[in-house]
């Protein structure tokens, strides 16, 4: 082989492996009318992703994130909302919080939720409210970040560790302490001075918080994990009077509740695989005993969302929370319309309906 | 969603899993240990190209050149071993062989199992090279050996033989060595032999090391790369051992042996986009004194027996994991009294038999809530017949094993109580010939330990052992030559196919949100080992020596025919891997390279793009000078690892050093 000929190639090999490299960059889609799917990936391996599924091309990009941006989110990603036009998107393995523009999913700054001594506070849930979003974190504090300067601007202490889910009612902020089993307390936060107000006690292990047309906030409890005897129950707190007013039955209560138009869908994460149920949070009957009316199996419920404007019912399977899981969308009859298998990340947790 | 506590159980679970796997490493051996090593001095260990069953060896000659600071290390540069390591000096390093899995790997140390009933998983970063006389990795088990019952209760056996306490000593010996390297890693060692009488002999060894392990790495997300140093994986660490022997009149040998290792060790966090903190820590604390004896009766029958007591003690601490408002501070205590009597006996010419009983009390003390507080109670029986007649080598054995759990609270796993066989044949088709055909079949299990059964939440008490029957057919070639450049070569190659079902995996399932480890999982597995060695000379001066080994394998997830899983080769294991260590001797300079490959792995099952773990060759070199002051032999050793400056993980987000350079010099006695 002549120089030439060893030149070129030299060239061409160089060539064939810097396109190998480009072989995963995904094409980046306009975001129009669609959703976001984030998922969680698993503990220790920096597999957060979060896609993107339009209605229109009903195409996904498993992860837009790192489309737009080149570089992927990190670890356990448990949480994504918006609030105005902008994503934030909770880190809790990467200790941040990232920000994004909602309509491009371009990155516009990571928020550090680190404490005084660099360890992580582990955000988990956000909410956002009058010009804040408020997040809690394991570490007793729940986070408010101002929108306009993209920063901290107060930790509020609460009643217990590792919290988890909040939810706004009456200008005020309940956040359900589950302190990983052993927690009892609902803390609520006035959201006028953003104090601590009080705490309010529940059963072991709270988790979800959801509230209806009534002002009626419905904590979800899980197990607790180091006493298989305890059964969980669902509590209603009174959102005006703040005190615990009734509780469902166990037969009706389940680990994980969403109220949405003043139905509260009713579902367990673990264990129980694919029953989903809806109650009237109004009237308090069930409406249906399985909201699934065709033969879709879900194999671990894992996420629940809504979108409002069309009225699909979005559910989230983990599978077997080690493997790439599904998002499956449902029209209010309970008859699947949308699929997606194959692409989505592990522990797929929420869809978030972009809202322009 | 709810995840945290599904995250906080996988968390639980890696601590569980690293506290086992630390905690269990010490050893168990009391007994075997002096005798067997009595017996060594005398005996010729036996190679892979002429063993009826197969196995790779390492000798302290190659051992003491390779660099490879621990079992673990050195264990790489043997065929069909897959090392499972966090990165480091004296991290965490268990041993996986032909993809059974690290609990199937049974170690012995001087003769006398290393148990963990807690964990089950031997880790082995923990054994110093120093103190490492031989090596010796049988796949099955070995034939013809006075061996205790339980070296039968594993898929592969790991043979650790400290020095021989030769008898009888006529001086006094002396070793000690230092090395020095990067990231403040220093290491010394000290052995002594004394002779007590002419009957009578005392030894002592030491080892002590101590690095900071900070080397530097690049992180890599997308088009963010990080320069950042591994934090928190410094190690301090110490091994002592005595050792008594005497041998009597009537030809009984006796042996008394105190171990005791002592570690302080960093767990380097996996690395975490963003955020870096890592502040987990390990302390071990592994004693054992075993007592053993050995005689011959006549030239046909030969007894063994040991007594052993062990203590391990294991304290993990993560601060930032807070649980009931306290910062995490788990402690273990293993305690294991063990006893074991063997007898070989050659009924005529041709036929022999062999039996051998142990007895095991294990238990395990915590200071969890919740906790069980187990207690086992084993026995493993043996019964073998040996048949060997010229060109033909037959070996039966059967083992019985029981097992039965107390527990303070809740009830206990069920009883255990099976037979299990392993047969193995060797057959030569002349006298001269320089070919063995050799094939083994084996079925064994695991019993569940300690921590699949009652760790708190995740233990599931109705699990089944988890089993695996081997089946191995291959042929060795051993031939001395007469040419001078080429004056011994060997190879082996040996096809198997391994199956394991009922699995023990943690999967969520069973009461809410809880992760339980359940039998689900059957893998498996085809396979095939190739080795090769050979030695010669070029000119008068010049010795050359190679040394090989190459694995293929496919290890398939058979669990599950729904899952993405199906039927894809298992997390963490390389479908092709290998090494090469090749050695030059000119007068008193030696020349060493050795080269590990390992083929593309995958961190999760599926084998999807995203777990893709690429392909690796990591080359060191070593230089080596010898030279005598008086009564002194000095040998110098200058090495690089890692000499191309590869950044690769064993473990996903875990990763290993890049170039790194030590230097050593041992100083004996040799008069």
């Amino acid at each position: 082989m002549s120089f030439k000929k060893w030149g070129s190639f030299i060239l061409t090999a160089i060539l064939l492996v810097s396109c190998r490299k480009d072989e995963n960059v995904e094409v980046v889609p306009e975001i129009s009318q669609g959703f976001y799917v984030l998922s969680e990936g698993l503990f220790n391996r920096n597999n957060t992703t979060l896609g993107y599924y339009d209605y229109y091309t009903k195409t996904f990009t498993p992860n837009i994130y790192k489309a737009v941006n080149g570089s992927d989110l990190g670890d356990n990603g448990t949480d994504v909302i918006q609030y105005g036009s902008k994503l934030y998107v909770v880190m809790s393995g990467s200790a941040y919080v990232a920000v994004a523009e909602a309509g491009t999913v371009k990155k516009i700054k990571n928020i550090d939720f680190k404490n005084a001594s660099g360890v992580n506070k582990e955000p988990r849930y956000a909410v956002g409210y009058k010009g804040k979003v408020y997040v809690s974190n394991y570490d007793k504090t729940v986070s408010v970040i101002d929108t306009a300067t993209l920063s901290i601007v107060k930790n509020i202490p609460v009643g217990d560790d590792k919290s988890e889910s909040l939810a706004v009612y009456n200008n005020k902020l309940f956040v359900a302490n589950s302190g990983f089993g052993s927690g009892k307390t609902v803390s609520v936060i006035d959201l006028n001075t953003d104090t601590f107000l009080k705490d309010i006690e529940v059963g072991k292990n709270p988790f979800n918080v959801a509230v209806n047309s009534r002002g009626e906030v419905y904590i979800s409890h899980r197990s607790d994990w180091l006493d298989p005897s305890y059964v969980p129950v669902t509590y209603i707190i009174d959102g005006v009077n703040l005190q615990v007013k009734t509780k469902l039955a166990a037969a009706v209560s389940s680990s994980s509740i969403r109220i949405h138009k003043d139905i509260a869908y009713l579902f367990d994460s673990y264990g129980s695989a694919g029953i989903l149920r809806t109650y009237n949070s109004i009237s308090n009957v069930i409406i249906k005993e399985k909201f699934i009316t065709d033969n879709t199996v879900i194999e671990a419920p894992y996420g629940l969302n809504i979108d409002d404007e069309k009225n699909y019912v979005f559910i989230t399977d983990a599978k077997d929370y080690v493997s790439p899981g599904a998002v499956y969308g449902f029209d209010n009859t309970g008859k699947r319309i949308i699929t997606l298998s194959g692409n989505v990340g592990i522990n797929p947790n929420k869809v978030l309906v972009v809202t322009k | 969603m709810g995840i945290c506590l599904r995250k906080y159980q996988y968390q639980l679970l890696l601590i569980a899993c690293f506290i086992f796997v630390k905690q269990n490493t010490t050893i168990a051996q009391s007994s075997a240990d002096s005798l067997q090593s009595v017996e060594i001095i005398s005996k010729k260990y036996i190679n892979n190209f002429s063993s009826t069953v197969p196995v790779q060896t390492m000798n302290a000659n190659v051992i003491k050149l390779l660099n490879a600071p621990s079992v673990a290390d050195i264990s790489k540069f043997l065929t069909g071993v897959v090392i499972k390591d966090y990165g480091g000096l004296g991290g965490l390093k268990t041993v996986s062989v032909r993809s059974l899995g690290a609990s199937h790997t049974g170690v012995l140390y001087d003769g006398v199992n290393i148990t963990d009933m807690q964990n089950s998983q031997i880790d082995l970063g923990k054994y110093a090279d120093n103190l490492i006389h031989h090596l010796a990795l049988y796949q099955s088990v070995p034939v013809s050996a006075n061996l205790p019952a339980q070296a039968y209760s594993s898929s592969a056996l790991l043979m650790i033989e400290t020095p021989a306490a030769g008898l009888p000593l006529h001086r006094l010996k002396i070793k000690a060595g230092t090395q020095w390297g990067s990231w403040g890693l220093n290491r010394h060692h000290l052995a002594l032999q004394a002779p007590w009488g002419s009957r009578t002999q005392f030894s002592i060894a030491a080892n002590y090391q101590n690095t900071k392990g900070n080397y530097p790495f690049k992180s890599v997300n997308g088009n963010v790369t990080e320069h950042l140093r591994r934090e928190n994986s410094q190690v301090n660490a110490a091994q002592v051992e005595l050792n008594l022997s005497h041998l009597f009149k009537d030809s009984g040998q006796l042996q008394v042996k105190v171990f005791a290792q002592n570690s302080d060790r960093g767990l380097p966090k996996a690395v975490i986009y963003y955020y870096n903190l890592s502040n987990e820590n390990l302390w071990n604390n592994d004693v054992f004194t075993q007592v053993n004896y050995k005689r011959k009766f006549n030239h046909t029958t030969s007894f063994s027996t040991a007594i052993k007591y062990s203590n391990h003690y294991t304290r993990y601490t993560n601060p930032t994991l807070i649980i009931d408002n306290k910062a995490t501070d788990n402690k273990y205590t293993e305690q294991s009294v063990y006893y074991t009597a063997a007898l070989l006996s050659k009924i005529n010419k041709y036929w022999a038999l062999s039996v051998a009983s142990d007895i095991a009390v294990t238990d395990l003390n915590a200071n969890l809530r919740s906790f069980a507080y187990p207690t086992r109670f084993s026995n493993w029986s043996v019964a073998g017949v040996q048949y060997n007649k010229r060109l033909l080598d037959i070996n039966m054995a059967a083992l019985y094993t029981y097992m039965k759990d107390e527990v303070e609270s809740g009830i206990p796993a069920a009883r255990q109580s099976r037979l299990t066989p392993n047969v193995s044949l060797a057959y030569k088709f002349h006298a001269a010939s320089p070919f063995l055909i050799r094939a083994f079949y084996k079925t064994i299990f695991r019993n569940p330990n300690f921590n699949d059964l009652y760790y708190t939440i995740i233990g599931n008490r109705a699990l089944r052992p988890e089993l695996a029957k081997q089946l191995n057919l291959g042929v060795a070639y051993q031939q001395d030559v007469k040419n001078t450049w080429l004056q011994k070569i060997g190879w082996s190659m040996d096809a198997y196919y391994n199956k394991v079902t009922d699995k023990i995996l943690a999967m969520p399932g069973g009461n809410l949100f809880a992760w339980s480890m359940l039998n689900i999982g059957k893998v498996n597995i085809w396979g095939a080992d190739i080795s090769v060695e050979g030695n010669g000379k070029i000119g008068a001066q010049l010795d050359w020596r190679i040394k090989t080994g190459f694995n293929y394998n496919i290890s398939e997830d058979r669990s599950n025919k729904n899952s993405v899983n199906y039927k894809t080769q298992i997390p963490n294991t390389p479908k092709t891997n290998g090494f090469a260590i090749a050695m030059l001797n000119y007068k008193q300079i030696g020349l060493v390279y050795n080269a590990l490959y390992s083929g593309t792995r995958y961190s999760l099952g599926g084998n999807l793009p995203e777990n893709k773990m690429d392909s690796y060759v990591i080359h060191d070199v070593s230089l080596n000078y010898g030279h005598h002051i008086k009564k002194w032999q000095l040998q110098w050793q200058f090495s690089v690892n890692n000499l191309l400056d590869k950044a690769y993980d064993i473990v996903m987000f875990y990763p290993m050093p890049g170039r790194n350079i030590a230097a050593k010099l041992v100083i004996q006695n040799f008069k």
